[in-house]
């Protein structure tokens, strides 16, 4: 039976690495991943889990060994958050590029400076371009159904990728919440051992990640390119499967949110698609036709389905929690990635940026109402009034004008 | 309301404290507060040594004194001293 | 623009302060025990530890969070209470120098654990301007009542707590909140609490001082 239980986006992950029963897990502490390495450190003393936990001496080292364990054939995580996920950098690509399906849990928290705690996109976008398959989470349950999908496809032997579970720090990984454990048989059902066709084995000796001659370069770059084709219908597939054996359904690419009638829609992923819902009915009531279209992958980006969605849209406002400083439009990425996915249709709705969020602020119900009303000036207009618009700081609707003052204070520069 | 945020100098660089940091106040972590006995103390200066934030300040007249701004009320000073001198008294006890 | 909307007009909020390490469980007890005890009455609940605070600091200020309201809590994530009817203080010096009434509620309860008289505390509450919104002042004395303090670092950060919920002062200092707000009964907390004996006594000891 499914156990209902009390707890945070890092307690359920670890509940999925548990219900997966990972060979190795390689940790170094910092926040907000700490709990989880926690959390599993406990379980293995008191006998619930069977598993390597190798302490790394920084997080470099954390992914080299669960690239290490993964080669030699364990179902191998490791995980971390902000400028520990940067500082890992150099081994992201050998681990996709040697195709080891690792899976990581990150839970978002913003780069230096200002060394915030809270939760910003950025440390986890920053890999984007190495070959790694990942997606947000808005809530514990997802973060666990995710993690056990994730293993699903990266592991599968069609794929082999690493895989990234994301969260929001703090908002996910911190605040208790009710969610559902499922139970070992379904897991069993859902997830098949791990057994690698190549794996490290000294009475079969092979040599992984050589130095290759250069000819070989590209067609291993196209390999990796091809795959991630490939993983667009593995995920569509494995989401399916999830909700017949779980009961949970999900989209498999893009949640969509009253969005049947609406002239203009929020796009964003990750934990502030909670208030966003609230706020929309808010926003229903005072008579705004908006939805919210929420991201459940960011990699692969899923061009196909908002080719498909974004048409039926008149304004998009994409909600960027990262920051991508010198990018296209003056945005974050998911700005620039929305609107290449649909730059060639005929029919593509209108798309402005926001920037909001960021430093793990939370995007309150007030701000939600003035991205709204910004959207209705340029559904009004006709046309884009501005590309970018980082919410309290460039605002161009009235009611804006009151933060103008402090804008210009944070504004300064040295004199 | 909208949010008002504070303002920062170029690149967050800021004037470096010299003497005290007005920005990491630890005084309120303290329960129980230092108080020196004049007549037991010996100005031997092995609290000054061991305090942990720099908080037992030493001077010819007055002898031994606690900056209870910064002090969190950790004891060492009370451990560390060879006379007994130092004793822990709630800090509710005083007014100020 | 903003739309006129009350947001989570009904939600009440209780905000423990305590001591980092030395207290932080009992605290965190006492938040989710009203949390827990408010659920089982049918509210919506939640409750958390402060993210922004230092708590791996021995004696340093922190806080803990419990949300109880009829309806669906809409600001879920969140980092504190801005608006707290309730302040509780687990250890009473932390009356002094902290700004306790920061944001509160009129009508609001200030419950201390101490064995001073309320009176002699009244004036060191901060900041003075809000005083006058406080209801009452009731003062418990949880740490004669013989339950003893739990010392763990076991369900901070996110990770789960697996030792027992309420089994110290924090439900004692549960009990007295409960008591003097009436937010939950005391028949829950004595059902969910690990100590029941602790949540009657402090149900049964709290001494209230009508304010205002």
């Amino acid at each position: 039976m499914p156990i209902k239980k009390r707890g945070t986006g890092l307690t359920a992950v670890a509940d999925a690495w548990q219900l997966a029963d990972i060979d190795v897990t390689a940790s170094y502490p910092i926040r907000p991943y700490t709990a989880v390495m926690a959390e599993v450190a406990k379980r293995i003393a008191n006998g619930q889990m069977k598993c390597e936990m190798v302490h790394g001496e920084g997080e470099h080292a954390q992914f080299s060994i669960a690239h290490g364990a993964s080669m030699a054939g364990a179902r191998a995580t490791t995980g971390s958050s902000g400028v520990g996920v940067t500082y890992a950098f150099e081994v992201y690509s050998p681990i996709a590029g040697g195709r080891c399906p690792i899976q990581a849990l990150v839970g978002d928290r913003t780069l230096d400076p200002p060394g915030d705690f809270g939760s910003e996109h950025t440390d986890c976008l920053t890999l984007r371009d190495n070959g790694w398959i990942y997606g947000w989470a808005e809530n514990a349950q997802e973060s666990l159904d995710n993690s056990l999908m994730y293993f699903r496809i990266g592991e599968d032997p069609d794929i082999m990728l690493p895989q990234i579970v994301a969260m929001d720090g703090y908002f996910v990984t911190h605040i208790a919440q009710e969610y559902e454990m499922p139970d070992q048989e379904q897991v069993d059902k859902f997830l098949p051992p791990f057994r690698p066709q190549f794996r490290l084995d000294v009475n079969n000796p092979v040599i992984m990640g050589p130095q290759i001659e250069p000819e070989m370069g590209p067609p291993l770059e196209w390999d990796r390119n091809v795959v991630m084709d490939r993983v667009k219908a593995k995920i569509a597939a494995v989401t399916e499967e999830f909700g017949k054996v779980f009961g949970r359904k999900y989209a498999p690419f893009v949640e969509e949110y009253m969005t049947e009638d609406a002239d203009m829609v929020f796009l964003l992923q990750g934990a502030h698609a909670i208030t966003c819902r609230s706020a929309i009915k808010y926003l229903r009531e005072a008579g705004y036709k908006v939805g919210m279209c929420r991201l459940r992958w960011f990699r692969p980006f899923p061009d196909m389905a908002l080719k498909q969605i974004l048409p039926k849209f008149k304004v998009v406002g994409v909600i960027d929690t990262n920051t991508s400083y010198g990018a296209s439009g003056g945005g974050g990425v998911l700005l620039v990635e929305t609107r290449a996915a649909v730059s060639e249709l005929a029919n593509k709705p209108m798309i402005q940026g926001f920037t909001s969020g960021l430093g793990g602020e939370t995007i309150t119900h007030e701000e939600f109402f003035k991205m709204a009303e910004m959207m209705r000036e340029t559904l009004r207009a006709g046309r884009i009034i501005q590309d970018s618009t980082w919410v309290n700081f460039n605002d161009y609707v009235e009611g804006a004008s009151e933060v103008k003052a402090a804008q210009q204070e944070v504004a300064q520069t040295k004199e | 309301m909208s949010k008002v945020y504070k303002q920062v100098p170029f690149a967050a660089i800021v004037p470096s404290p010299t003497v005290a940091n007005e920005g990491m106040v630890t005084g309120n972590w303290r329960y129980l507060r230092p108080v020196v006995d004049k007549a037991e103390c010996t100005q031997c200066k092995t609290c000054w040594v061991f305090c942990p934030d720099a908080c037992v300040n030493m001077s010819a007249d007055e002898g031994v004194s606690f900056n209870l701004k910064y002090c969190k009320g950790c004891g060492v000073c009370s451990n560390v001293c060879p006379v007994g001198a130092i004793s822990r008294v709630p800090e509710l006890d005083f007014e100020e | 623009m903003t739309l006129a909307v009350a947001i989570d007009a009904k939600m009440q909020e209780v905000t423990v302060w305590t001591r980092g390490v030395t207290l932080a469980k009992e605290a965190r007890d006492t938040a989710t025990l009203l949390a827990k005890a408010g659920k089982q009455e049918g509210k919506y609940v939640q409750s958390f530890d402060n993210y922004v605070d230092l708590p791996d600091r021995i004696g340093v200020p922190v806080k803990s969070y419990a949300r109880l309201s009829p309806e669906p809590i809409e600001t879920y994530y969140e980092y504190e209470n801005y608006h707290p009817d309730v302040v509780v203080l687990a250890e009473e010096t932390l009356v002094k120098g902290n700004d306790i009434l920061k944001g509160a509620k009129p009508g609001c309860v200030v419950v201390i654990n101490t064995a001073r008289k309320p009176e002699t505390l009244i004036k060191w509450i901060s900041p003075k301007a809000e005083l006058p919104k406080v209801k009452a002042l009731a003062c418990i004395d949880a740490n004669v009542l013989g339950a003893g303090v739990m010392l763990t670092f076991d369900g901070t950060e996110g990770a789960g707590d697996d030792t027992k919920i309420g089994a110290g002062v924090g439900a004692a200092i549960a009990g007295a909140v409960a008591k003097v707000t009436g937010f939950v009964k005391l028949e829950s907390l004595v059902d969910i609490a690990e100590n029941k004996t602790a949540v009657r006594q402090g149900w049964e000891n709290v001494s209230i001082m009508p304010l205002g």
